[in-house]
């Protein structure tokens, strides 16, 4: 079953002479537990697509549906809500909101949507993101490793039906990168949630089960890994 | 190069110039007309302080340390409004000027490119701003004069003096120069690529519980009050400069209704039915001549002469009545303690009276020359407010009181004093006399005055009466009139003048205190549009922002009024009760509604004012934008 669909995806920026265009006519789909890289060089497009199917840009034309829904049909308000329900963001920088602690950034989407935050659910993530003895620290009290930790445990919580990573390796050595893509693995694996993660690292593309290759705006190849 | 720098940038960050050149306008012009106002009324000061000694240079009365005080407070509020215009648009640029750290600027070349931007760019604005401001100075004392213009027996007239020019246009300009040179010297401790990583906003190490706020107002409510805990030193000149405004609005113009209740009271219940004229004149006995004048003017209806001397005496228990007694002396006041003889050592103020008045005042009590006022508070039983009396001398006792080392038999007793102006505190013994008897007692007793107690006909005849008074007192040059109609109009006035004056006061702090508002949550927007960017990006709707954002407004707005509705409940509620007010009559007559309300207004309508222009510009941000450049920056 498809989770995502992408079709003839367009996005221009700019005006006039200014046009640049970042993504020209771009589409797929992604099964639902699937577990995707999206691989291209600096200015290729791959974030400008994430952004896209994350709900925090808007197309210049092309639709993409999420569980059926087309994203871009939904008002601010709406969209709003999609963020918050049906996909888990997860940023190079971490984007934790440094006035809130590890757990209060981890369940400020659940508090967001008014939903009551199930301790247990809360506790089962910590324990897996190794956060555990670091419920009450702020983002500055914590490492780079350990930011991007709270990050997924916030991308995971709600459990939406696709989390997209942006580069979440990024801003890491090498032994907290893997450390890293194991907890992305193991979440799509055991909660069964569809996982796109942007990279420009062959290694990490290799762990997923398709590479969809991005250069100047367009998919120039998608290949199965397994 | 640097200079190139500098005009591009100052050319294509016209609404952060616009900004800086605003606030740099609106401190310019405040610091100019608090400076100014300051000027005028110490060099009131000055002038009343010579036509009073003929001395030069200023007492420090209370009024003159509220002005130092007010002015101190008004000029650092705006100070630290210039410098915290300043201060967050130049922390914005550190990570830039990181870049052309990097590039080869050297530490002096970066502060050098700083202070003549900042030169650039509020100069205009400070001149204008001072300009502007000596206008509106001269606006508002132009007002004051006429408004006082009643309460001064001299001209005041509208001064200024250069220095204050120089003074409140140099403290602008050095405030505006300091503030850019701050950054720039925290750039200068820094290596270029700590620069360019260097985030605009604090690293928060620390971050208060707000349980209270989280249970009552939900994830929004929690939000707000940890973003504003957060920048609580960018608005600390601002909710402060509210905070002494709503003080000075609702707390002191509490104070000043509760005196002017109490004034009132006074002359029209109090005094009314007591005195309408009051002649003094130094120590002696009065003049038969004079009051023989007064009784005689027309619309005159009687002159009590009086003067009064203290002195002691010991008081046996078995004097004291039986109510004294049961209730026991020392409970009713604990001044009086029983000596080794079994006596009480008590004051007695003892009033003199001229015969005729005492005569009247003695009625049928025929042939009695000393009177006692023979009443004690019953502090038992009773409360200050609704006070209750009891005898204090055994009536049916001969009572021969030893004062000043004669025998005085009392020959009669009394419930009240003479119809005078004074009331005593304590009634426990208080004697009254006729000048013909005091005068065969020879004591050597002074009293400070002798004072003519005057009624009129009814008021209407004041002014008249005022007159032939004035007339008969041209031969008297030393002896004071005091008429009780015009006194009550001159407190009147000069409540009125305090008024007007905490009316100034709270207006300049309240427009410093909204424009600092204004300042941080307008200046600030570029780190407020990336905090809300990851609100957004977790799903914060745009009604969910504008719900943190109505929240932190009703926070910044409501805080200092409901801070000062509390301290004041029960300042009001003892001030009250100290001067016998009732609550009720307090409520409708002198309760400073309009103003407060007028400030609530003022403070609630330009807070929110704001949030709303602040939060327009934070919901229409490109959202990717943001979110990238918050990437950028950390």
């Amino acid at each position: 079953m498809e989770i995502l669909q992408v079709e003839n995806l367009c996005k221009i920026y700019g005006k006039g002479n200014n046009q640049v265009q970042a993504l020209n006519d771009v589409s797929f789909n992604v099964e639902k537990g699937a577990f995707v890289a999206i691989v291209g060089q600096s200015g290729s497009g791959k974030s400008t697509l994430l952004h896209l199917i994350g709900g925090v840009d808007k197309p210049t034309s092309g639709h993409i549906f999420v569980d059926g829904q087309d994203v871009y049909k939904k008002n601010q308000e709406q969209l709003a809500i999609f963020r918050r329900r049906q996909v888990g963001l997860i940023y190079q920088f971490y984007n934790l909101i440094p006035i809130l602690n590890v757990v209060e950034n981890m369940t400020l989407p659940l508090k967001l949507d008014g939903q009551k935050v199930n301790d247990e659910r809360v506790n089962e993530l910590l324990e897996a993101l190794g956060l555990a003895d670091h419920k009450k620290y702020l983002p500055s009290q914590l490492s780079g490793g350990q930011q991007q930790r709270v990050s997924i445990g916030r991308a995971l919580m709600n459990a939406p039906a696709l989390v997209l990573a942006d580069e979440p390796t990024g801003n890491l050595d090498s032994k907290s990168s893997q450390e890293i893509m194991e907890l992305l693995k193991y979440s799509n694996k055991k909660y069964g949630q569809t996982l796109i993660v942007i990279t420009h690292d062959e290694n990490i593309a290799l762990q997923a089960d398709r590479i969809l290759r991005i250069a100047d705006g367009q998919i120039v190849s998608d290949e199965k890994t397994h | 190069m640097w200079n190139a720098y500098s005009a591009s940038y100052i050319k294509n960050n016209k609404t952060g110039n616009r900004f800086i050149m605003i606030i740099s306008f609106l401190a310019a012009m405040m610091l100019s007309l608090v400076s100014g106002l300051f000027y005028n009324l110490w060099a009131d000061q000055v002038n009343q302080t010579v036509a009073a000694n003929g001395t030069s240079g200023v007492e420090f009365t209370p009024v003159v340390i509220a002005y130092i005080a007010v002015f101190t407070i008004a000029s650092l509020a705006l100070i630290m409004m210039i410098h915290h215009a300043f201060a967050a648009t130049m922390t914005n640029r550190i990570h830039q000027l990181g870049i052309l750290q990097s590039i080869g600027a050297t530490s002096r070349q970066i502060k050098s490119t700083l202070v003549n931007e900042v030169v650039v760019l509020s100069l205009p604005a400070i001149i204008a701003g001072n300009i502007i401001g000596i206008g509106l100075c001269w606006a508002l004392m132009s007002i004051i004069i006429s408004s006082t213009a009643n309460l001064r027996d001299y001209t005041l007239t509208i001064t200024y003096h250069p220095i204050v020019f120089f003074g409140s246009f140099g403290f602008s300009m050095l405030t505006a120069s300091v503030s850019a040179w701050i950054p720039a010297r925290k750039l200068s401790r820094m290596t270029p690529l700590e620069a360019i990583h260097y985030g605009a906003e604090p690293v928060i190490k620390r971050m208060k519980k707000y349980r209270i706020h989280s249970a009552i107002f939900g994830i929004y409510g929690e939000m707000a009050r940890k973003s504003l805990f957060v920048r609580r030193k960018a608005m600390r000149v601002g909710t402060m400069s509210i905070l002494l405004a709503v003080f000075a609005c609702i707390s002191i113009l509490n104070m000043l209704g509760v005196s002017g209740l109490s004034t009132e009271r006074t002359y029209f219940d109090r005094y009314k039915n007591n005195w309408d004229f009051l002649i003094t004149a130094k120590g002696g006995a009065y003049d038969e001549d004079l009051l023989k004048g007064i009784r005689d003017t027309e619309d005159v209806t009687g002159c009590i002469v009086h003067r009064m001397v203290n002195n002691n005496t010991q008081i046996p228990a078995d004097y004291l009545s039986d109510d004294v007694r049961k209730l026991s002396l020392e409970k009713l006041n604990s001044s009086f303690i029983e000596n080794e003889a079994g006596a009480y050592n008590i004051k007695v103020p003892i009033f003199i009276l001229d015969d005729k008045s005492f005569a009247e005042y003695r009625g049928d009590a025929n042939g009695a020359n000393v009177v006692a006022v023979n009443l004690i508070w019953d502090s038992v039983n009773s409360e200050r407010t609704d006070r209750q009396y009891v005898p204090f001398l055994n009536e049916g006792k001969e009572i021969i009181l030893n004062v000043n080392g004669k025998d005085i038999p009392v020959s009669a007793f009394a419930a009240t004093l003479p119809v005078l102006r004074e009331e005593l505190a304590q009634y426990a013994l208080t004697l009254v006399m006729p000048e013909s008897y005091y005068a065969t007692l020879g004591f050597n007793l002074n009293a400070e005055e002798t004072i003519y107690t005057i009624k009129m006909t009814d008021e209407s005849k004041n002014d008249a009466v005022e007159e032939r008074l004035k007339g008969l007192l041209e031969a008297y040059p030393d002896y004071v009139l005091e008429g009780r109609v015009q006194e009550l109009a001159e407190e009147m006035q000069i409540q009125h003048g305090l008024r007007m004056i905490i009316y100034l006061f709270t207006g300049i702090l309240t427009c410093i205190g909204l424009a600092n508002i204004f300042a941080s949550t307008l200046g600030q927007i570029h780190q407020r549009k990336r905090e809300f960017a990851r609100y957004f990006a977790v799903g914060l709707t745009p009604k969910g922002a504008a719900k943190i954002l109505a929240w932190e407004a009703a926070i910044v707005a409501l805080r200092p009024i409901f801070l000062i509705l509390v301290i004041n409940i029960p300042l009001m509620a003892f001030m009250l009760d100290a001067g016998g007010i009732t609550i009720e009559d307090f409520i409708g007559k002198r309760l400073p509604l309009v103003p407060a309300i007028l400030l609530f207004t003022a403070v609630i309508g330009f807070v929110a004012l704001a949030y709303y222009l602040g939060g327009k510009k934070i919901c229409n941000m490109n959202l990717v934008e943001a979110i990238k450049d918050d990437t950028l920056m950390l």
